[in-house]
């Protein structure tokens, strides 16, 4: 059940309020439970996106949608480094929309590459021929 | 169709041999894909979950020769005997607002509302790494189509979870390394692997023991490295827990042939007699059984076969069996039967 004020985190308390002077029981999350009881808005750091706090970043260890990567970008490059063996960069393949035309090209002949390296290994000569043309073809068309 | 899935312990592919199959049982390769514009699991509501499941059931809709089964369409006991034949995580296993694209081949799985969005699982018999990844990948290229995923330049594919962030790729092999386990080799080896940045786990990932003598060996980092160096790698860590496998294994017959021999026949006698059997007792037996025929001492048992006995003896396929839920007596009680007459088919 979502909190009925602000209408976007999950509600987790049942709290009598008044409305208008008139006591209504309303379910409520956490951050408004304490901004209502206390009249305290906390200037805590979160995501507009998800509503993900600092503090749940920190306790999850997880990230609560795509835009938390660029709110809680340090936090998270530390945790990622933490846990990749202090890697932070990606050089792995990217999605298909993001690639250049000359991107698809040597990321297939890097595929190819490595097939004819397997091929050779097991003696596959005719398949390894064949690899080999097409790599041949496909260099054509990047220099072109 | 979830009927057709559950009338075999192992799918048409797995029934096949392949390399290095009598030490290496499967491979599997996961790809941790998420949307950019929808909230990740920790902050997604059921609601959120429900959605998102239809989103993905009607982006996916055109991947030919997959079947869709949503979670709340299954009772509890179908969904663990889907998870026994890793064909769904547990975390599916215990979501009813999560999915499943399964292949008809069961060799791809594209599950939804994971910790992820989308994993995509491809499952392969023996060891094939490298093919395991193309496939994975060709159905990557086919979700990206209808899908956005959530991408950063520096980071990679984003998760939920930095542990999988960058590739999201994660190759793993499930292993029987009785001979390491019997020499008592295989303390060392765990400790090498987890220095050198690879998972060694008993067969249901996190968690779960390494009952007979069952290993799944994975990567652990996923971001710093391309894909093929990151196979590459792992398939050389994988290579070399082979090779020990196979000395230990002759080590164990050159310098241990009797005891070992009794270890075998002693583990028969109790599987062919028995009448009542846990699962984590029959698994070692059957894995004496494995290993001896593996040596050439006893039966004529294929891989598959063994592997196929012991997804049958798993809790979720047996009582999937029976149509009912069994206590842990009954099955005991079952288990051993079924064993009984499978050996009765003859083994020696």
């Amino acid at each position: 059940m979502l909190c009925e004020r602000c209408k976007q985190r999950p509600a987790v308390n049942e709290i009598v309020v008044l409305e208008q002077g008139i006591p209504v029981k309303r379910h409520l999350c956490r951050q408004c439970t304490i901004e209502l009881m206390t009249g305290y808005v906390p200037v805590v750091k979160h995501c507009p996106t998800c509503q993900m706090t600092q503090n749940d970043l920190v306790r999850l260890r997880k990230a609560g949608c795509a835009t938390c990567y660029t709110v809680f970008r340090d936090e998270l490059i530390k945790m990622t480094r933490q846990y990749q063996q202090g890697h932070d960069q990606h050089v792995g393949s990217i999605p298909v929309q993001l690639r250049s035309p000359h991107e698809r090209i040597e990321e297939r002949l890097e595929k190819l590459a490595g097939e004819l390296e397997r091929a050779v290994e097991l003696e596959d000569y005719e398949r390894a021929a064949r690899l080999q043309k097409e790599i041949k073809q496909l260099k054509g068309q990047g220099e072109a | 169709m979830m009927e057709t899935f559950l009338a075999h312990p192992l799918g048409p592919k797995m029934k096949e041999r392949a390399k290095l199959d009598d030490l290496v049982i499967s491979t599997r390769i996961r790809l941790a894909r998420n949307l950019k514009d929808t909230v990740f699991s920790p902050m997604l509501t059921k609601e959120g979950e429900r959605k998102l499941c239809e989103r993905i059931e009607d982006g996916l809709r055109g991947l030919k020769g997959f079947e869709y089964l949503h979670m709340h369409d299954y009772d509890a006991i179908t969904r663990q005997a889907l998870m026994e034949k890793h064909l769904i995580s547990p975390a599916i296993a215990e979501n009813e607002e999560s999915a499943v694209f399964l292949s008809e081949d069961e060799t791809i799985s594209v599950l939804v509302n994971e910790e992820d969005h989308l994993r995509i699982q491809t499952l392969l018999p023996g060891y094939q790494v490298q093919e395991a990844f193309e496939l994975a990948k060709q159905v990557d290229v086919l979700c990206e189509e209808s899908l956005p995923y959530a991408f950063d330049e520096q980071l990679g594919y984003l998760t939920t979870c930095p542990s999988n962030i960058g590739t999201g790729l994660r190759a793993s092999v499930m292993l029987h390394l009785p001979g390491l386990t019997l020499t008592g080799r295989i303390t060392p080896i765990l400790r090498e692997l987890r220095k050198l940045g690879y998972t060694i786990r008993g067969r249901y990932g996190e968690g779960s023991d390494a009952a007979g003598r069952l290993f799944q060996l994975s990567n652990q980092r996923t971001l710093g490295s391309r894909e093929s160096q990151m196979l590459i790698d792992f398939m050389e860590v994988t290579e070399q827990v082979v090779q020990a496998e196979r000395q230990a294994r002759e080590q164990l017959l050159a310098s241990k042939q009797e005891e070992l021999e009794d270890r075998f026949y002693r583990s028969y006698g109790i599987l062919r007699y028995a009448k009542l059997l846990s699962s984590t007792e029959a698994i070692e037996r059957l894995s004496d059984l494995h290993l001896a025929s593996d040596l050439g001492i006893l039966s004529d048992w294929s891989p598959p076969e063994f592997h196929e006995l012991i997804v049958r003896l798993q809790s979720g396929f047996l009582q999937k069996h029976f149509g009912k839920t069994l206590s842990t007596q009954e099955r005991d009680r079952e288990r051993a039967t079924l064993v009984r007459r499978t050996l009765d088919q003859g083994l020696v």
